[in-house]
């Protein structure tokens, strides 16, 4: 019998690969500036309904005063928004490094 | 030479979408009978080519749904066999080997085709959905195509070369058996463009650009049962679709880190308000004394307000880029 998912993961979870920190980049939480489509709480970054679908630029090219008060009050919403405080990308990069 | 904690386990194997661990007891939600589809076991109108497609409760199938450019629905497919009056199902999935672990991520994962019964297939899944084949394809002869490569000991093909045939993978595996009964060629479609999708299958050394999910082989006209763990089809389409927001909401600035977290030990898992999301949706409709159907509108604009409420408004007609628009939801009507 095939055996499970979980017992595949838990016996990968002991090995080493190797993981460059792009990759790991990749993983980091959203940070304040970072425009989340996924920011928890009604007040997140999500763009308003109205504007027009997005045609994206760089992850962290947020200037606009919009996408910055989306962003500043999931942030500094805790009831909102810090169930889900991002974790500093290098945190997350030398959590890995071991 | 870096090393940490393996943190795309989950990620590889997801890519192979063929994961299972234990959970309650199968339960047939609905079944399609008619003329053309007469009940031969348990009361399913289960035949020969059939195909069978399953969705893992594991996290990773959170990352299956972002790899293809286009949503789909599902994480794995099989086919069905009828042996004796009893329906097996044939897979190929792969897994993690044991020790010596490489340092090439995808060298770990080694796999093959399994055989089981079809009850024993689906329980560990979280939903299965039971599909015709596409016309014009012997249904014997897909059967008969699966219990070959069985027989032939035919290995998963860990980095998913849809153009090698030498290995396979769970849709390349159905793909293949669908042509060779008379089915059409069903190829590969685009991969999602996300920079950092890209990012990521470049660094498993899986081929960015294309992929083949096993839900390009669940056509509704073609639904014959469906079954698992969700009281009723309705909940299950409803997480469904929240999986299709998911992938709607991740354009190309948003990194896999805004849906998965990764932990001290480098191990993957969706983020909370994720998977709450997923949940709340499969619940949306748990009082509705009509509850619409899969494909009904109403699901779709249930569970894009769900997403409004907990995530932020997000336009209506915004779509993945690259991808076609999808038909506005109708309204929801009071109840």
């Amino acid at each position: 019998m095939r055996r499970s998912f979980l017992a595949v993961i838990l016996v990968a979870a002991a090995a080493c690969v190797d993981v460059p920190d792009s990759v790991r980049a990749e993983f980091a939480g959203p940070g304040a500036a970072d425009r989340s489509n996924f920011r928890p709480g009604q007040h997140g970054s999500a763009p308003p309904a109205e504007e027009p679908p997005v045609e994206k630029a760089a992850p962290v090219a947020v200037t606009g005063a919009a996408n910055d008060a989306g962003a500043s009050s999931a942030a500094q919403s805790p009831e909102d928004g810090g169930a889900a405080a991002p974790e500093p990308a290098a945190v997350i990069a030398d959590g890995g490094a071991s | 030479m870096k090393l940490a904690r393996l943190l795309l386990a989950g990620l590889a194997l997801g890519l192979a979408a063929c994961g299972t661990m234990s959970l309650p007891p199968v339960r047939v939600l609905d079944k399609r009978t008619d003329e053309a589809h007469k009940p031969t076991y348990n009361g399913l109108p289960i035949k020969s080519g059939q195909l069978v497609l399953t969705e893992s409760p594991d996290a990773t199938s959170y990352v299956f749904v972002l790899i293809p450019k286009k949503f789909h629905a599902f994480t794995h497919v099989a086919i069905i066999s009828v042996e004796d009056g009893e329906p097996w199902v044939y897979d190929v999935t792969g897994e993690v080997k044991t020790f010596p672990f490489k340092k090439r991520l995808m060298d770990n994962v080694t796999g093959k085709m399994y055989r089981r019964r079809l009850f024993e297939y689906v329980a560990p899944n979280l939903h299965a959905e039971i599909y015709d084949p596409p016309p014009g394809a012997d249904g014997e002869k897909i059967a008969a195509y699966a219990r070959q490569k069985f027989k032939d000991g035919v290995e998963f093909d860990s980095y998913f070369d849809f153009h090698d045939h030498s290995k396979l993978f769970c849709s390349e595996l159905v793909a293949l058996a669908i042509e060779s009964a008379g089915g059409g060629h069903v190829a590969p479609e685009p991969s999602n463009p996300n920079p950092s999708v890209v990012e990521g299958m470049r660094w498993l050394g899986v081929p960015p650009g294309e992929a083949l999910p096993a839900g390009r082989f669940a056509d509704p006209a073609r639904y014959v049962a469906a079954l698992g763990q969700f009281p009723t089809r309705t909940a299950a389409w409803s997480y469904f679709e929240a999986k299709h927001e998911l992938h709607r909401r991740f354009t190309m600035d948003q990194r896999l880190g805004f849906l998965l977290t990764i932990s001290g030990n480098g191990q993957v898992d969706v983020r909370p308000e994720i998977s709450t999301f997923a949940a709340r949706a499969g619940h949306l409709f748990d009082n509705d004394p009509n509850p619409p159907e899969p494909g009904d509108p109403r699901i779709r604009a249930a569970v894009r307000k769900l997403a409004a409420d907990m995530f932020g408004p997000f336009p209506a007609d915004a779509h993945a880029p690259g991808t076609e628009p999808e038909p506005a939801p109708q309204p929801v009507a009071a109840r």
